[in-house]
């Protein structure tokens, strides 16, 4: 289905994935994005069933190249999302005429009521998943929105205003079975000429623009969590927080503790960055972390994903850093952004984890003895929710407990597993 | 993203440098790894369970490379075959553009590389490799610098790629390693040899000018040369120019440095934080397999799965796991182990520093410990098995016991009950008795001699009592297995121990020193030699200077007499010529010195009772000879200095002076450029009086030339 142009770029991504060509989650997501749009913009497709299908199978694939890099997993959900939506809303408005308008006017107070503190389009798009099912059960609905979306934007082409009704107060379960063979009569064909543009415009503006303006939304809300005369301590170098702490020195004066982040020494790196916007900044080494937390009024970290429970991959030594602050009960805020949030979930404390090369540690120079002993460098490190106290994210803050509610929001849960 | 990292066709538009070609040979040319490389070639065995062909391709398909030729001499069908089936290389809408060139009749790197030049497919640049590196290299500024120095340098053909590691390291190949002497600033390679283990070696020789040319010089032992080389399109030439040139380390690059007519340069390039690593040998597959799983090489480890449809996990003591792999309750998978997909382990058995390939049975009680083993291979219970590689579908049928070192080819079954001598090469396929392995009419005394080494070399005894009817041959419940004996190269030179000491797992203490080797341990260093004089023992380097003083005055003596007999016998000028270059090229001289034999030489010739005649029919006839000499312009400077000197030593000679210098102009033999450097440089301006005579005389003529110089560009103003 795919052109072959996209077909060549998706692979060229997909072996640039494997051989970490592509290495940080910023670039992948926006790069898988981009590719998505091409191939929703390019593949042809008659029903949004089949273009659903298509990003599917793209995307498993490219999320395969790279298991670890969750972000490209995170965007094609997003896509899919994406397209879910509008199909339903596009069906909305060209077949349930009356009702249709109804439910979108009650949909937009569901949007706001959504919304938990954050005002960005994205909820509001949210808002009208359960509109498009012509519901007046609102309440039940939202609280099992997983039986629901999937199968509501084709069945709308076919039931009428009355039946709707009916079906809606069925089970959800039994309104996805019973509408099985009704997917095939259904004339979905003439809205796709509405739907492309749609689609790609979405994808635009929700997931791409919101890509390029996340360090941006992260870093506007500084000044809410660091006051003044404050020490911060962090870890890592990540443009998220980096941003996050240069603008918070715009109208505060506080010191940070940078940790050097060993065997990498991002932290070094980070410490240059912080002192060239001038924020009085102290390099330590990583062990001594403990010892300088009872000084620390909030330790900032960046993530390189936020799983389901809430728990985050983040650089090696932020375990330990969290650890330390829990111990001296000082908050733990995460920067992230909404991309990073991913609905997968780490059985396993290393599933997530990458075990890189371990040059930094012992030079493989140095002869025999690299053989003879075993050498361990992985990259991140697993931190349990219960060492975070709040998630800074683009566009509003959460605790942990909250994260679910966050993956509801931006993922449909049909789409958890590619 | 960096646009560097686009498709090639995008940015190739704008870039002037078009994309590299590679060329990887898939031949070793060598008897490693044998007997399985009898039926497989080494670029298809696998490596982690990947082909070790693959590893080379993905190197190259991060870097800017477009067409890759795999030139292969020997199994060609199976090389085939494999890109037939595995699309993913062969797929035009791929980055790499694979071809296959078959030179069935290549018995080296050599042969390969001059049909290479005979087909004209190398267009490019090209990066040279063989089809067993394993690397995470990015070849990119590798290239970047070999491009830039060809720009200033037209005479760079060849960067060499080459990785630092200790004298110690693993990944070194213990039969031999190699000397660079280097000019640290620059890069370049200037002294090349090939050092071998045994015998012990102990002085290099290289020209002491190399001090005069260069203001720092690195020695270096230190380097491991995975035989990456990026190549000007001009090297498959020069291997047509020379074509006795065999080898490319040994013959190409030793040949190119310490030539002084061609007149290139090789460079090397240092890596230091990548992994590079050629899999020249069965020791170095073990040692690379290991650094593969303890992820030296990442992002170069299995669970990136390279080839597609593997589905490899990395959890904790680098256990890589593939998805449909069945281990029993008791078995203990220690560390660094690999297990590829459908494989089942049985209960109690263990499983340390081995690499399991697809659908393998491990029956119960069995012990691996440092196994490879390759897909398909069935072990049976009760089974212990060292350090050893086991090629497709082996089978072990129960209570065996395989010693270390041992290599099964495909196919193989032993057992049961059997118990497999250390360093044991058994194989589905008799030996080949033909001189390529063995000669065969000493053929048994080989044998036996080597039999009583093995028997020597350590407690060999159950290998005989294993109940063989032949010596060769084991038979049992299954089709007869033939034992291969260890390979002697009866074609050159090479110390069989040497070959030994890279085998898999050999084991030091198995080596067989001779009494004056052991002598030359590091105690002695120091103390000088019986045979050698005290001269020697005062300082090599002198030592150095004494042998090239001497050997080219025997040169100079040799080289006069030649020439002489020539001019007498009145050669042609082109017999004369090769007559010079062998005699030069077998005592290695230089052609500085044929020139101050010659000019003096040819000048005597000229008969001075009438000196103007002689002179033009003298200087016409061999003029050509003395043009052969000459390569460069500072070497017709030479010449003239060389003239004026020999002229100055008698005044009827200097009378002459003029005439041939004019002579030589006029049949091109020197050039006017020449005739202004020697005139205005140091070249005519010291020197005795005489000499400075002749300078003076040679005024007109410089002034003429001036002249002749400015006419032809009022001319060509005219014009």
């Amino acid at each position: 289905m795919l052109t072959r142009q996209v077909e060549s770029s998706v692979e060229n991504f997909i072996s640039r994935l494997k051989r970490r060509q592509v290495v940080g989650s910023y670039e992948v997501a926006k790069e898988t994005a981009v590719i998505l749009r091409q191939v929703v913009s390019t593949s042809r497709w008659r029903d949004v069933d089949t273009l659903l299908e298509t990003i599917t199978d793209v995307g498993s694939r490219m999320a395969a190249a790279q298991p670890k890099e969750l972000a490209v997993g995170n965007i094609v959900r997003r896509v899919l999302k994406v397209i879910r939506e509008v199909a339903r809303g596009e069906l909305e408005t060209d077949v349930l005429d009356d009702s249709g308008n109804n439910f979108s006017d009650n949909s937009d107070d569901a949007g706001d009521d959504d919304e938990f503190d954050s005002d960005d389009g994205v909820f509001h798009v949210e808002g009208a998943t359960p509109s498009s099912t012509g519901s007046p059960l609102r309440t039940p609905i939202h609280a099992r929105p997983t039986l629901l979306s999937s199968n509501a934007s084709s069945n709308m082409g076919s039931v009428s205003g009355n039946d709707l009704n009916a079906l809606a107060t069925q089970s959800t379960m039994f309104h996805l079975l019973a509408d099985a063979h009704k997917l095939k009569d259904s004339p979905t064909e003439y809205n796709v000429y509405n739907l492309k543009p749609l689609i790609i415009q979405e994808i635009n503006e929700e997931i791409i623009a919101e890509l390029e303006s996340v360090y941006k939304g992260i870093a506007d809300q500084a000044s809410d969590y660091i006051h003044a005369n404050e020490v911060i301590m962090t870890i890592g170098k990540s443009r998220t927080v980096e941003d996050f702490l240069i603008r918070a020195a715009k109208t505060r004066k506080f010191q940070v503790i940078v940790a050097e982040t060993s065997p990498t020494y991002q932290g070094h790196e980070m410490a240059a960055n912080l002192s060239a916007a001038g924020i009085e900044t102290i390099v330590m080494v990583d062990s001594a972390i403990f010892a300088a937390m009872p000084r620390v009024n909030k330790v900032v970290l960046g993530a390189h994903a936020v799983l389901a429970n809430g728990g985050l991959v983040a650089v090696t030594g932020s375990h330990l850093i969290a650890a330390a602050a829990k111990h001296h009960s000082t908050p733990v805020l995460v920067c992230t952004a909404l991309y990073k949030l991913s609905p997968l979930f780490a059985y396993d404390v290393d599933t997530f984890n990458i075990t890189v090369a371990p040059n930094s540690i012992m030079d493989f120079q140095d002869g025999a003895i690299i053989d003879k002993v075993t050498l361990c460098n992985p990259y991140y490190d697993y931190v349990t929710p219960e060492l975070v106290s709040l998630f800074v994210h683009n566009l509003g803050s959460a605790p942990p407990t909250y994260v679910y509610r966050l993956i509801n929001d931006n993922y449909d849960p049909e789409d958890t597993t590619l | 993203m960096p646009p560097k990292n686009k498709r090639p066709q995008q940015h190739g538009d704008d870039e002037v440098e078009e994309p590299l070609q590679a060329v990887i040979l898939t031949d070793s040319y060598d008897a490693r790894f044998l007997p399985i490389s009898h039926e497989l070639p080494r670029c298809l065995m696998p490596l982690c369970n990947i082909p070790l062909i693959e590893y080379t391709l993905e190197v190259l398909a991060i870097s800017d490379v477009r067409d890759v030729f795999v030139v292969c001499s020997s199994h060609i069908d199976k090389i085939k075959a494999y890109f037939d089936e595995s699309s993913r290389w062969m797929n035009p809408k791929g980055k790499l553009n694979v071809k296959i060139v078959a030179c069935p009749d290549a018995m080296s790197v050599g042969d390969a590389l001059r049909e290479l030049d005979a087909r004209q497919l190398i267009t490019n640049d090209f990066i040279l490799t063989s089809g067993d590196l394993v690397s995470n290299i990015k070849l990119d500024k590798a290239i970047e610098d070999h491009r830039a120095r060809k720009k200033t340098d037209k005479n760079a053909i060849m960067t060499m790629v080459v990785k630092e590691a200790a004298r110690s390291h693993t990944s070194r190949p213990l039969e031999g390693a190699s000397i660079f002497v280097l000019d640290p600033v620059a890069g370049q390679c200037l002294y090349y040899e090939p050092v071998e283990a045994l015998p012990k070696k102990d002085r290099i020789e290289f020209a002491p000018s190399l001090f005069e040319q260069h203001q720092e010089i690195e020695l270096r032992n230190d380097l491991v040369d995975p035989r990456v080389d990026i190549c000007s399109v001009e090297v498959p030439a020069l291997f047509t120019e020379n074509f006795d040139w065999q080898r490319l380390r040994r013959d190409f690059v030793h040949g190119i440095i310490t030539s002084d007519i061609l007149g290139k340069t090789i460079y090397t390039h240092l890596v230091s934080e990548a992994y590079i690593a050629h899999i020249q040998n069965e020791r170095i597959y073990n040692a690379v397999s290991m650094h593969v799983l303890n992820r030296w090489a990442f992002p170069i480890v299995p669970e990136t799965n390279l080839s597609p449809g593997d589905d490899y996990e990395f959890s904790r003591g680098n256990i890589y796991k593939a998805g449909n792999v069945i281990l029993s309750r008791s078995c203990i998978v220690d560390e660094n182990v690999q297990i590829g997909a459908g494989t089942v382990v049985g209960e109690n058995s263990t499983v340390r520093r081995s690499v399991i390939g697809k659908n393998c049975q491990i029956g119960s009680n069995v012990n691996l410990d440092g196994v490879y083993l390759w897909d398909g291979v069935v072990i049976g219970n009760h089974c212990h098995i060292q350090q050893s590689i086991l090629a497709q579908n082996v089978s072990i049928l129960d209570h065996t016991n395989i010693d270390h070192g041992s290599i099964l080819s495909k196919g193989v079954t032993v057992g049961p009950n059997a118990t497999i001598p250390k360093y044991s090469r058994l194989s589905l396929e008799p030996q080949p008795k033909n001189n390529m392995f063995e000669s065969s009419d000493e053929e048994d005394d080989g044998d036996n001699g080597k039999k009583k080494r093995a028997r020597k070399a350590g407690p060999d005894a159950s290998f005989f009592s294993l109940g063989l009817e032949h010596e060769h041959v084991l038979h049992g419940d299954h089709a007869p297995v033939y034992i291969w004996t260890h390979y002697a190269n009866d074609d050159d030179d090479v110390d069989e121990r040497n070959i030994k000491l890279d085998t898999l797992a050999y084991d030091i203490r198995d080596l067989v020193l001779d009494e004056h080797e052991l002598s030359e341990s590091a105690s002695d260093i120091g103390e000088s030699s019986d045979d050698e004089s005290d001269l020697a023992s005062v300082g090599e380097a002198f030592n150095l200077n004494v042998d090239d003083s001497k050997k080219s005055e025997e040169f100079k003596k040799e080289m006069a007499l030649t020439i002489e007999r020539s001019l007498v016998e009145d050669h042609t000028v082109d017999t004369a010529a090769l007559e010079i270059t062998g005699l030069r090229m077998s005592s290695n001289g230089k052609y500085s010195d044929v020139r101050e034999i010659l000019i003096p030489l040819l000048i005597n010739q000229i008969d001075l009772s009438n000196p103007v005649a002689s002179m033009k029919k003298v200087l016409t006839k061999w003029g050509p000879l003395v043009d052969k000499v000459m390569h460069k312009s500072e070497d017709q400077v030479h010449i003239l200095s060389l003239l004026q000197k020999h002229c100055a030593t008698n005044p009827a000679l200097g009378k002459i002076f003029l005439g041939s210098l004019q002579i030589l102009y006029n049949i091109d033999v020197i050039e006017e450029d020449a005739v202004m450097t020697w005139y205005t440089t140091g070249a005519s301006k010291d020197g005795n009086a005489e000499e400075l005579k002749l300078r003076d005389k040679a005024t007109k003529f410089v002034e003429w030339l001036n002249e002749a110089e400015e006419e032809s560009e009022e001319d060509s103003d005219e014009d």
